[in-house]
């Protein structure tokens, strides 16, 4: 997790490593085909599910909602307001 | 003729649309990648005729997967004169990038904003008109799967093409870009792609507001219990055993009346007008005990095909798939797989040609070969109808439980396959992915029932023409066979042979290890005729054990009826049984057990034994899939793959309908049992072996080849 701005947030973190119900805005998509389905830099992403046990987590985007291998989901960054809201991270 | 393209987002009902806009009846569904090949139609719109192309769905014109290609090099390469694109009103933002890069390499459009009935129940409310202005290109809004907007959509195609066709052509002139300071170009540098995705959210914010907050949805809360690892697994074994008991017990009885009947029109009937033609008696064998006798079985697949595609349209039409492959993720990684991959091995439920097509939009090579291997496992709609009537004759209380024990070993042979190849000859982890879970929806009846319907027709079609032909000349070469026994025959009463014999006899020592004695050389040649059409296997058996019991008795008319055709008794009866069975008839003293029919009381001969018979549909569940389910395979994967599929999978059936029929009978005969389990042993071994060593030679795997995508 890293602070972007050293004064205490936004933070910058890993999709999956945020919780259920966590909301964040994307900062980072490496991946391209993440990127045309929607999980564009700017975009509020929603956790909806995500289990350290599974292989992918659920996420919503707007009105859609994805299923994201955690392997990508740990290459998009995404920026949170607080470092409480990621603090408990992914529940087990 | 003028060319009119469907483009657009997966699962945006662009299929619904063509079929609505076309009269087509394409297979549609609530998931991504429902339309895996592109389908074409001529439609006549006004006076102007028009080829209507629907083509598999996109987000970009970057392709990661081969059906993706499809669309990329139809749109780029065939120079469609006009493209309908499907912009989804529900999320605007993600289907305009599509549009966007449409509009900058200049193609013409016109934009249907489809699924504007959910975007109003979300409280989306969408300018068409500002959007129309600012894109450039006109806007028609329309909900396909209401029929709304489509006359206007009609109107616009006409003129568009009207337009074209005059040489005005309908090129867009995006405002929208001007705005933005970004001139039309094809700039797919992540700049690019940066630049087209602000466009894009300039051109929502100005066309798009939101009534009220967003609220949670339905569908989230049932996907909070249905993705539970808890609750999820056990309601998807849940939801597959009803589709089973629904196509197995449930159709039943309807099986045996729909056998009765057709029994008594098409071959008693048909019997009786040839014979009061005079037709010569060969003529009359052909017809009845050959093609007549095919139709039958055909026709009595039909209630288990009905109800088995139903109960797939269904699960199709909720939603329910794309979950499905989310709560099998776990299990399909450990054979190396994306949960992705589990949506073709479900539709192999249905039939295998599908589903090998839709492994189309997985991404990586290595995983589409593992997943088009793995789906033939899937018991396909043609293998059921050989599952019903072994369950007739051989295990009637318990026939559901059997069939759902044959899916289940199919399921579990395999991920043991998959384990297998992984460790051998297809190395690697499955690939990354990322994928789009739809809304639920309430599945429409309408919609369900004619997805089954014309599944059941082209099952028949296609069946009808397989078994009717195997069945055809199964009875010309037993014809053949009777009329040179005649012609010569031997001393000392030596039984008549024929070429089908020959083979079959040759043949039943390799398939004794499983319980085929050798006087069921009959069994052997159903097995060998399956692979035509596994539902071949009924057929031919059907036909020949029927004329092989005509040649046993002394009176081969014995079993026919004498006097006038009589329909009303034999058709009364049928109507009573099937009354009694769903118990809407009260059975009386009068109505006895109900008679077996006659492919039934053959099955019991000639097979004995429920440990031979499972053994059997064992051999059946797993060898060689279907000739053209082989066809697809070697399209899709290559003809070494399609060779290596029915060795592997002949070898694996031999060994485990052999295995299981020798562990079953051991106490019968220990030492026999003990020497085919060691042939069988080491068979199994050799072929382990045999993969290890292929895998370690393998300095470079041929599936790494064609890797598409950064994703």
């Amino acid at each position: 997790m890293t602070d972007t701005t050293g004064e205490g947030g936004p933070w910058l973190t890993e999709l999956d490593a945020l919780a259920d119900g966590g909301e964040a805005m994307v900062s980072a998509c490496p991946s391209r085909k993440a990127r045309e389905m929607g999980l564009t830099p700017g975009v509020q992403v929603r956790m909806m599910r995500n289990r350290r046990r599974e292989h992918a987590v659920v996420v919503a985007v707007e009105d859609a909602r994805f299923m994201v291998a955690r392997a990508v989901a740990r290459t998009i960054l995404v920026a949170v307001g607080t470092q409480a809201r990621v603090a408990s991270h992914a529940t087990g | 003729m003028i060319t009119v393209a469907m483009v657009g987002n997966p699962n945006t009902g662009k299929t619904t649309l063509f079929n609505r806009l076309t009269g087509a009846r394409a297979r549609v569904g609530n998931w991504s990648g429902v339309t895996v090949e592109s389908a074409e139609i001529v439609l006549t719109l006004h006076g102007l005729r028009m080829r209507v192309i629907d083509l598999p769905g996109i987000y970009s014109l970057t392709t990661h997967t081969p059906d993706e290609q499809v669309t990329h090099d139809f749109v780029m390469r065939a120079n469609p004169e006009l493209l309908i694109n499907i912009v989804d009103a529900s999320n605007i933002e993600r289907s305009l990038y599509l549009t966007m890069q449409l509009l900058d390499r200049g193609l013409p459009l016109v934009v249907a904003l489809n699924l504007s009935d959910v975007a109003e129940r979300r409280g989306i409310r969408i300018d068409a008109e500002k959007l129309g202005r600012l894109l450039g290109a006109p806007v028609v809004v329309t909900a396909a799967s209401r029929g709304r907007g489509l006359h206007a959509l009609k109107h616009l195609l006409a003129q568009s093409v009207a337009a074209h066709a005059s040489g005005e052509g309908v090129r867009a002139r995006p405002e929208v870009q001007g705005q933005m300071g970004a001139g039309p170009g094809c700039d797919d540098t992540p700049e690019g792609v940066e630049r087209r995705q602000q466009c894009v959210r300039s051109l929502v914010a100005q066309v798009m507001r939101r009534e009220g907050a967003r609220r949670e949805r339905l569908s989230d809360r049932v996907d909070r219990v249905l993705l539970s690892r808890w609750a999820g697994i056990p309601l998807f074994i849940g939801v597959m055993y009803a589709v089973f008991w629904l196509t197995v017990k449930a159709t039943q009885p309807l099986v045996g009346f729909v056998d009765s009947v057709a029994q008594l029109f098409l071959v008693d009937g048909l019997r009786h007008a040839l014979e009061s033609g005079h037709l010569p008696t060969l003529a009359v064998t052909l017809l009845c005990d050959g093609a007549a006798a095919g139709a039958v079985a055909v026709a009595s697949f039909a209630p288990p095909i009905f109800a088995i595609f139903l109960c797939l349209g269904v699960l199709e039409e909720s939603g329910y798939m794309p979950r499905a492959a989310f709560v099998m993720d776990r299990m399909l990684r450990m054979i190396g797989l994306p949960g992705k991959a589990f949506i073709p091995l479900l539709v192999g439920f249905g039939c295998t040609v599908p589903a090998i097509l839709s492994t189309r939009t997985l991404e990586e090579r290595r995983d589409r070969v593992l997943t088009m291997l793995l789906t033939p496992f899937m018991s396909c709609g043609a293998r059921l109808p050989v599952y019903t009537l072994f369950a007739l004759a051989f295990f009637d209380r318990s026939g559901n439980r059997v069939v759902f024990a044959l899916y289940v070993t199919g399921v579990v042979l395999a991920v043991l396959s998959g384990l297998l190849l992984r460790k051998t000859i297809l190395k690697g982890a499955g690939g990354t992915y990322i994928m789009e879970l739809p809304t639920y929806q309430r599945p429409s009846p309408w919609c369900c029932v004619r997805h089954a319907w014309y599944n059941l027709k082209s099952f028949v079609v296609r069946a009808g023409q397989v078994i009717i032909l195997v069945a055809l000349g199964l009875s010309v070469l037993q014809a053949a066979g009777d009329a040179w026994t005649r012609a010569h025959p031997r001393g000392g009463g030596a039984p008549r042979r024929d070429v089908a014999e020959a083979v079959g006899r040759a043949l039943v020592p390799v398939f004794e290890p499983m319980g085929i004695d050798r006087e069921n050389w009959l069994a052997v040649i159903g097995l060998m005729t399956g692979v035509l059409a596994k539902e071949s296997v009924i057929g031919t058996l059907d036909v020949f054990y029927a004329q092989l019991e005509r040649q046993q008795q002394t009176d081969p008319d014995a079993d026919r009826p004498d006097g006038p055709f009589a329909v009303r008794g034999p058709l009364k009866t049928a109507v009573r049984t099937l009354g009694i069975a769903y118990g809407v008839i009260q059975a009386s003293d009068e109505d006895g057990p109900a008679a077996s029919a006659g492919l039934v009381k053959s099955l019991r001969a000639h097979f004995k034994t429920g440990t031979a018979a499972f053994a059997y549909l064992l051999f059946v569940l797993i060898y060689s899939p279907c000739l053209a389910a082989l066809a697809v395979l070697g399209r899709e994967a290559g003809w070494r793959w399609m060779w290596f599929s029915v060795a592997y999978q002949t070898v694996l059936a031999w060994v485990c309908a052999s295995l299981f029929y020798q562990v079953a009978t051991f106490s019968s005969n220990p030492p026999r049992a003990l020497f085919w389990m060691s042939v069988v042993t080491a068979v199994a071994l050799g072929g382990v072996f045999g993969l290890i060593a292929k895998g370690r030679c393998a300095v470079q795997t041929p599936v790494t080849e064609g890797k598409r995508g950064d994703a």
